[in-house]
């Protein structure tokens, strides 16, 4: 607009219509670009969330089931998985050629680059293809068709069974009076069918014979077995409920008694080693008469203290201190007297054992007729379960779903069957109803066939088990450290290195946290827990209670010495002041030490289950040493977070606190604290999330395949911690990648991964929620 | 909270005297006691919980530091034998109670080491015979004799260790304290436990003198071993001769002595000039090698070889000299023997020195068995001026060795690690005469020409672990050359754990490295735009979906990396590489493309809408990358017609002057080595160098090649060095080079000039030249990427030697990207808030002074948020280096050290987790396991402590700001 050219020697200028942006400026590719990464970062995190929820929730949804005819004239029943072009090897090559000439190839049975198809069908059957899995070229399938009466079992081991029922069967052993002619087959009153076999002679003169009775056949079998079905599994899970819960009790108590009773064993020796043996008469008096001495110390310098007081000569520290110590030392000195005394009697005696041995032996046989008792019950009802029984035929080879590998003649019992349906012939609620029954029992059981079937009830119960214990030992430690670090310590070089040093340790990979645990939990704390100090580092009493009084010199005294280094706020300290706060430090690192050493060598302690070896309690890889792993990784966690919302309370309201004459702690307490809950809420969560999730360092300090038992159960005391247990990561890997039929497992690992993913992303949303949450209460009207 | 105050207000500093008159103002005593419990608690917490967890540092480093102690050993007691004689070699048993030592005059005599008494005597050398020489092997007991007569004779030395029934126990011997020892016959009992004694016995069989068929003469040299499937004795004669024998021991029935009887093949030595008979003769443990060894340090080989009628010919093969030091002069060799597993020839020079000789394999030598002998380890005696090693002893359980010189002074070393184990001076007036480490390493013993003896009890701690073994390269028995393996087990006893943590190390730092260069820019770019293009509310949806990644267990992802990524990465491999340039060159032309709508129309896109139309050009790239993935492999990764030919069968063998001479007389060819042949247009068929003959118009050829579809471009045989030439994989990785470069020089050189014409600064037209310019550009990086790519491949360098290989289907492409997926998220959230935690203010006086968003963004905020940026690229590597279960699941495992992105690796951290469960508490395996773990450590916390570092100096930046 301005007629007047700005810089005459460049005509472009003038020529400056309006005042619109230069297009380089608006940088439009380069915020494409920064938009396709935005885009790509979302699409991935999106995509992979849907494939596992995609392949999480169509595993359980049932399937038709194949009737397919080969080439060769073969017949197989199979559910159809997923196909996949393949590199035809030189007999395919052939079959194919052959095919071509007679026209039986088409299009459909290659893909783009000419190779064939092929097709995996899950057969089942175990014992019959050893394989449950197949695959089928297209080119050599004759026909394929849908058979209604095809049923898919799913059974207690061995893994599914595909084929037709044929018949529901009674079998029974009963007892033919003497002389009554065997016939091979007969009907019964009710019309039944039944085929007997003769077994021999019985003890009372009768005849004992194997009766089969038939009590549905062919079409009707089917509906016969879903009546009876129900009850049979409530009475086969009665048997494995006593097998596990009263034989698992009686085992028990066996051994505790047994424990006891090597217990026992061991007291006597340590008592007749030499290396406990007490302090004797001499060393008694000296505790005795150093005790005495102490407390009458503190009372004296107490009395001193108070009359100096009251006489105005102010309160002498010199005097508090030397009172403080003689009194720690009378009481120290006083107890070991007391734990000492040279008069009690020894706590095992050769006789006293003899009746211990005797009172063991009674136990366990009372225990050993209990435990036949029991065995006797599982037989009888065992026997009743046996009766029910389920022919299911297979396609190629006419063979049924037998009772065990090894009897292929005994058609299986009703109760092995862990469900069962006709997978052609549902109705879609019938569908719904197997997903759903599905679901319960992935959610709710045990895992089957080394954990490729069957439910994971005790993989999510470790997990839960794990993050809870997890979470009760990291957030008051957490929140300690962070309160100390924020309200207590001086803000200077020190905490801010420890700050440095915490947050690297956030950034430490979690696999080293697995090998510190491995190594100090699992094997040298779990040592000491188990079997006590190593014998060569106890030291004998006498010594060991002077270690006591020097500790606990040495930790009044730094306490005392802290006290004179304390600054005056706003004054800078003087060197006297910092010579002292140096003295108290290293005090305080020798007293730290020696308690360290007073542990690691204490004759009063022997270990909790020494009894027990050679098998170790503790010294190995269970739930504690796991929690504690994983408590040390996450603690970074939630001391970032509790700090960030400490610091985040307003100065203000700590101020105005402390102007209404508040102490620092009713001031932390009922102030900070309250404001900062959300945020400690969030560092608890996120560390919930980590530890539900971490598997690497849980493979070297707990974590198991399969776990024997739960760490919860009916015994004392109640919760064991000591037990491995297993998890849902590991179970992901270990099903995943370590199992003997990975085709079978697939489909379980994806439905594992759902559940573990909904679970940390259900802790991590609400974290993310509770942050945003507190971010808008504190932080708001930002530009 | 004024209940717990009596009285409000300041607390009054009573002077002294005051004190008692003023009025009681203090606080509840139990408001104070619970203030000073808190701070007590909490002080002590604190401090304890952050020592503890520094202590973990301290406690990794406490396994680890015992790896480098040195062994030691304590004097048990010494004595004075009842021999006479020079011991030619002997052993003793396993718990160091007795020692049998063969005398120069053919006896045998066991002497009980607490006493010095020989209980018992035996004459192995029959009557007139004279004693020529001996062979012994430590680890079997297994001895040979030869004669002055020619004739051999073969034996084993023992120990027979029993356990005492009641009834064969004397009161003298159930009078024992628990380990207590007592001589009894021809050995000694020791009380085990209460309840055990154990009767330890010489176990000492010998043969009858036999003769050999071939030749006559006395026998000056001789080996003889025993391995699991047979049996070989080496004889070497005074007049140069020597026999390679094949023995077959039965023992008759009912007991007697056992006989042998010799498959025998003689061979004469290539003697050089002037010399005699070789000093030593030895037999490498797997019966292919004889070496011969003089006393001035040349060494011989003759290779074993079995033709196919099972006969056996030694052949001359290779011969080296031991040098004096700084090399050159002469040497004397005054001791040998084999080291355990008999791979490995220990030689003790004049000078204090011992040398380390093994056969090792060379693809290239010209011997008859393609291995030649290695002078592979040289280690001094500690000692300054110590004299000639005259006594060796070999160690049973690891690779270690004992020496010593006349003066007493002798140590113990491991003969690979180089470690030295054990140095002790123990001064003595007479030479050492035999020296043998106990079967269990836990002991030495020493005797002397006097006749006197030291035992010692020995821990030699960790033998194969030293500095150079964990992170040098180490030159392990059978290697050509020093290299850096990590091998902890192997089904192989006799093999050594091979430990150099160095190859871990690298796969980490690969693996890293692989993972940032697909984290980084996507992680980094996706936070600019989040913070600075998005409204906030979209921001605030979008923000914690990728924030979701972060929940997902590293376990779900390597799970996926395995089963979903890697299957889909080994079939679309060539769209995926593709679509790296593909995708952003789609999502620029769309840009440019956008640019030129009118600014009317543009402006009013919402930022959800502006997502949604980059989403849509994303995945018209992919779409694209599809076909052009494909037409790419079929246009740069086609065999030549020379390939084809081979591939077909039609090829002929060159004459020998045109074969290059490093193939020598190569059986194999490794994939790099084959690819230098063709380089020149030759090919290697059956242990031949061939050249393709016919012609592909040839329709037997041309059958061939169509059945095979061996003219298929195929990326996979490409990589495996089948097809092709260097070219297209320098191609592949000069596109991004490229494309900076011409990047750079559009923005430095074109733009301003195009910019001088005024229309091209605003609307349609520049619009219209900046798309014109991207697609010159585009064109013009892949010219200048054809053009480097050809040169380098002129230079002979080719691609697949370095950043390509053998196709893995578990391989670092897949790991790195799924690694991204683990690290996007902490980049991202980190450098996002570092970027919306610049001062709005500086934005809001940027946007008013007239800049755009985006010069705004580049300009003002990235320069603030570098720091913060830069720290959470570190975080994301200490984070990627650590990462366990996606690199134990999605990669292969093997410890390898390459650059390929097609190869699988090792990491320290999935080192650990899958060894660490099975290593054995406090072992070598163990410790060097808690080693990986420090590293790892000391790597991440180098990292972190830098990021730390780097964003608190930013935050007192952005405070400042």
């Amino acid at each position: 607009m301005s007629a007047i050219p700005a810089n005459p020697s460049t005509p472009a200028a003038s020529a400056r219509p309006r005042r619109v942006t230069p297009l380089s400026a608006r940088g439009e590719p380069v915020v494409w670009i920064t938009g396709m990464a935005m885009v790509v970062c979302t699409l991935m995190i999106i995509s992979l969330l849907t494939l596992t929820f995609v392949m999480g929730s169509i595993t359980f949804w049932p399937r038709p089931i194949d009737h397919v005819t080969l080439n060769t004239g073969e017949t197989l029943l199979g559910i159809p998985v997923r196909e996949e072009a393949y590199n035809a090897g030189a007999e395919d090559a052939a079959a194919m050629a052959v095919l071509r000439e007679q026209g039986k190839l088409d299009e459909s049975m290659f893909d783009s680059e000419d190779r064939p198809i092929r097709r995996l069908y899950r057969v089942g059957n175990r014992e019959i293809y050893g394989e449950p899995f197949k695959w089928i070229p297209l080119f050599s399938i004759a026909e394929r068709r849908s058979e209604p009466r095809a049923v898919l079992l799913e059974r207690l081991d061995w893994g599914v069974w595909v084929g037709i029922p044929e018949a529901v069967v009674l079998q029974e052993e009963v007892l033919l009076p003497a002389g009554v002619p065997i016939a091979a087959e007969g009907t019964t009153e009710a019309g039944l069918r039944f085929e007997q076999k003769p077994l021999g002679e019985s003890a009372e003169g009768g005849q004992r014979v194997a009766r089969r009775t038939y009590l549905a056949e062919g079409d009707a079998a089917w509906r016969k077995f879903a009546e009876v079905h129900t009850q049979a599994r409530a009475t086969a899970s009665r048997v494995t409920s006593m097998r596990k819960h009263d034989v698992g009790d009686v085992n028990y108590r066996l051994e505790a008694a047994r424990l006891e009773f090597r217990n026992a064993e061991l007291e006597l020796a340590r008592a007749q080693s030499g290396r406990y043996e007490s302090i004797g008469y001499a060393g008694w008096l000296a505790f005795a008469v150093l005790g005495v001495a102490g407390v009458g110390g503190g009372l004296g310098s107490s009395v001193l203290r108070q009359r100096s007081v009251r006489k105005g000569r102010g309160d002498r520290m010199s005097l508090r201190m030397v009172g403080a110590v003689a009194w720690c030392v009378g009481i120290a000195a006083l107890l070991g007297a007391w734990l000492e005394r040279p008069w009690a009697a020894p706590s095992m005696t050769p006789e006293r054992l003899v009746e211990v041995r005797i009172e063991y032996e009674r136990r366990s046989a009372e225990l050993n007729t209990e435990y036949e008792s029991i065995l006797a019950r599982i037989r009888a009802i065992d026997a009743e379960d046996a009766a029910m029984r389920l022919v299911v035929r297979e396609a190629t080879s006419n063979r049924f779903a037998p009772i065990r590998q090894t009897q292929a003649e005994e058609p299986l019992r009703v109760s092995q069957v862990v469900l069962g349906f006709e997978a052609n012939s549902l109705s879609f609620w019938g569908k719904v109803g197997i997903y759903v029954e599905r679901w319960r029992e992935f959610l709710l059981d045990e895992p089957r066939d080394t954990n490729t079937a069957g439910g994971i009830f005790p993989v999510i119960f470790g997990t839960v088990a794990l993050t809870i214990l997890l979470s009760i030992v990291v957030v008051p430690l957490g929140v300690i450290a962070a309160l100390y670090m924020r309200e207590y310590a001086r803000q200077g070089l020190v905490i801010s290195i420890v700050r440095i040093a915490v947050n690297n340790l956030a950034g430490v990979p979690s696999i080293v946290y697995g090998v510190f645990g491995l190594g100090f939990f699992c094997y040298f704390v779990g040592e000491f827990v188990d079997t006590g100090p190593k014998a060569a580092n106890v030291v004998n009493r006498g010594a060991w209670w002077i270690g006591v009084l020097a500790l606990v010199v040495a930790g009044v005294s730094a306490a005392w010495l802290g006290l004179f280094a304390r600054p005056v706020p706003g004054v800078l300290a003087s060197s006297r002041q910092r010579t002292m706060g140096w003295a108290a430090a290293l005090l305080w690192i020798g007293a730290a030490g020696g308690a360290v050493w007073l542990v690691l060598s204490t004759p009063y302690f022997t270990g909790l289950y020494e009894a027990s070896l050679p098998n170790s309690v503790f010294r190995s890889r269970g739930l504690l040493w796991s929690a504690l792993t994983l408590a040390l990784l996450t603690l970074p966690v939630v001391i970032v977070a509790t700090e960030e919302a400490i610091a985040a309370v307003p100065r203000t309201m700590r101020e105005g606190s402390y102007g209404c004459g508040a102490s620092k702690w009713q001031t932390i307490r009922r102030i900070v604290l309250p404001r900062a809950m959300p945020g400690i809420m969030t560092g608890m969560i996120l560390a919930m999330a980590r530890g539900a999730g971490e598997v690497a360092p849980l493979m070297l300090v707990g974590v198991v395949k399969l776990a024997p038992e739960l760490p919860v159960d009916g015994h004392f005391p109640f919760v064991h911690l000591e037990r491995s247990f297993m998890h849902l990561g590991f179970h992901i890997y270990d099903v995943g990648f370590q199992s003997p039929d990975s085709e079978a497992a697939r489909p379980l690992v994806w439905t594992t991964t759902l559940v573990l993913v909904i679970v940390v992303l259900m802790l991590n949303l609400s974290a993310i929620r509770l942050r945003s949450r507190l971010r808008r209460r504190f932080v708001g009207g930002a530009f | 909270m004024v209940e717990n105050v009596e009285q409000p207000g300041p607390r009054p500093l009573p002077p002294s005297d005051l004190a008692r008159a003023a009025r009681k103002r203090g606080t509840l005593r139990r408001v104070r006691l619970a203030d000073r419990a808190a701070a007590l608690t909490i002080t002590i917490g604190g401090l304890s919980v952050i020592v503890a967890v520094l202590g973990m540092l301290v406690f990794l480093a406490s396994e680890v530091v015992p790896l480098f102690y040195r062994g030691d050993a304590t004097q048990r007691l010494s004595g004075q034998a009842e021999i006479s004689g020079n011991v030619l070699f002997g052993m003793t048993d396993e718990y160091l109670g007795l020692a049998t030592v063969v005398l120069d005059g053919g006896d045998a005599a066991t002497i009980e080491l607490s006493t010095g008494k020989v209980l018992n005597r035996v004459p192995l050398v029959p009557e007139g015979a004279e004693l020529s020489a001996w062979s012994f092997s430590r680890g079997d007991g297994a001895f040979a004799f030869g004669y002055a007569d020619g004739r051999v004779q073969t034996g084993t030395l023992g120990y027979a260790a029993s356990f005492l029934t009641a009834d064969e126990r004397s009161d003298a011997v159930n009078a024992l304290a628990a380990g207590g020892r007592l001589a009894q016959g021809r050995g000694y009992v020791e009380r085990v436990q209460l309840d055990q004694f154990r009767l330890v016995e010489p176990n000492i069989v010998v043969g009858d003198p036999v003769s050999i068929e071939s030749g006559t003469g006395p026998i000056v040299a001789m080996d003889y071993r025993l391995s699991s499937a047979s049996q070989w004795l080496v004889a070497t004669r005074e007049d140069g001769t020597a026999v390679f024998n094949l023995v077959r021991v039965t023992t008759p029935l009912g007991g007697g002595k056992p006989r042998m009887r010799f498959s025998s093949y003689p061979f004469t030595l290539a003697l050089p000039d002037g010399r005699s008979a070789p000093d030593w003769t030895f037999l490498t443990g797997d019966g292919s090698n004889v070496l011969m060894l003089w006393k001035d340090g040349l060494v011989q080989r003759y290779a074993v070889l079995r033709d196919d009628e099972g006969e056996y010919t030694a052949a001359a093969a290779d011969s080296t000299s031991m040098t004096s030091r700084g090399g050159g002069g002469p040497v004397k060799v005054v001791s040998a023997s084999m080291i355990l597993g008999s791979k490995t020839l220990v030689a003790g020079l004049d000078d204090g020195r011992t040398i380390g000789l093994f056969v090792a394999r060379d693809e290239a030598a010209y011997t008859p068995d393609r291995r030649k002998m290695v002078i592979a380890h040289e280690h001094d005696l500690a000692l300054a001026g110590s004299g000639p090693v005259v006594e060796l002893g070999i160690g049973q359980r690891d690779r270690s060795y004992a020496a010593a010189d006349e003066k007493g002074h002798l140590f113990v070393r491991n003969m690979t690690s180089g470690k030295v184990i054990v140095d002790l001076d123990e001064a003595s007036s007479s030479p050492t005469t035999f020296l043998d480490i106990a079967p269990k390493n836990d002991g030495l013993m020493a005797m002397f020409a006097d006749g006197s003896y030291t035992v010692w009890d020995m821990d030699p701690k960790h033998s194969e672990a030293s500095w150079g073994a964990l992170f040098g390269r180490v030159w392990y028995e059978g290697a050509a050359e020093p290299e850096y393996v990590y091998q902890s087990s192997s089904g192989d006893d006799a093999a050594e754990p091979k430990l150099s943590i160095t190859p871990l190390i690298f796969g980490t730092l690969k693996a890293t490295l692989y993972a940032m260069l697909f984290a980084v820019p996507l992680a980094v770019l996706a936070a600019i735009y989040t913070s600075e293009m998005l409204h906030p509310t979209v921001r605030n949806r979008v923000k914690p979906v990728i924030e979701a990644m972060a929940s997902l267990p590293s376990v779900v992802l390597g799970f996926i990396a395995a089963m979903v990524i890697a299957p889909l990465a080994r079939d679309w491999i060539d769209t995926i590489l593709a679509s790296f340039v593909v995708v952003p060159f789609t999502v620029l032309i769309a840009a440019h493309a956008w640019q030129m709508l009118p600014v009317r129309l543009t402006s009013r896109l919402r930022s959800f809408q502006h997502m949604a139309l980059v989403a849509a050009a994303v995945g018209v790239g992919f779409l694209v990358a599809v076909p052009i993935g494909g037409a790419a492999e079929r246009l740069l990764f086609r065999p030549s017609d020379g390939d084809v030919l081979v591939l077909a069968g039609s090829y002929e063998p060159v004459p020998d002057e045109l074969k290059p001479a490093w193939v020598a007389n190569r059986a194999n060819l490794d994939d790099q080595l084959s690819r230098r042949l063709r380089e020149q247009g030759l090919y290697f068929r059956d242990g031949r160098v061939v050249r393709p003959a016919g012609s592909l118009s040839d329709p037997a050829v041309q059958a061939v090649v169509k059945a095979n579809k061996l003219d298929r471009a195929d990326f996979r045989l490409w990589l495996d060095g089948v097809i092709g030439s260097p070219f297209p994989g320098w191609m592949i990785l000069m596109i991004p080079p490229a494309a900076c470069i011409a990047f750079y020089s559009k923005s430095r050189f074109i733009e301003p000039l195009v910019h001088r014409v005024q229309t091209l600064r605003f609307g349609f037209p520049a619009a219209a030249a900046e798309m014109a310019m991207l697609i010159v550009i585009g064109l013009g990086s892949l010219g200048v990427a054809a053009g480097m790519a050809a040169i380098l491949s002129a230079l002979g360098a080719d691609a697949r030697d370095l950043f390509f290989g053998p196709f893995n289907q578990r391989n670092t492409l897949v790991v790195g990207i799924i690694m991204g997926f683990a690290v996007i998220p902490i980049i991202y959230t980190i450098s996002e808030d570092a970027l919306s935690s610049v001062s709005p203010a500086l934005r809001s006086a940027s946007l008013g002074a007239g800049a755009t968003r985006w010069q705004t963004a580049i300009r003002v905020v990235m320069p603030v948020a570098a720091s913060g940026i830069f720290s959470a690229i570190m975080i994301g590597l200490g984070r990627a280096a650590g990462e366990t279960m996606i690199v134990l699941m999605a990669t292969g495992n093997t410890p390898s050290m390459d650059w390929s992105m097609f190869s699988g690796f090792r990491t320290l951290s999935a080192n650990i987790a899958t060894e660490l469960p099975e290593a054995p508490v406090g072992g070598t395996h163990y410790r060097v396991l808690f080693l990986c773990g420090l590293v790892l450590f000391a790597m991440t916390a180098v990292v972190n402590t830098a990021a730390e570092l780097i964003r608190q100096r930013f935050r007192k930046r952005a405070a400042g700001l």
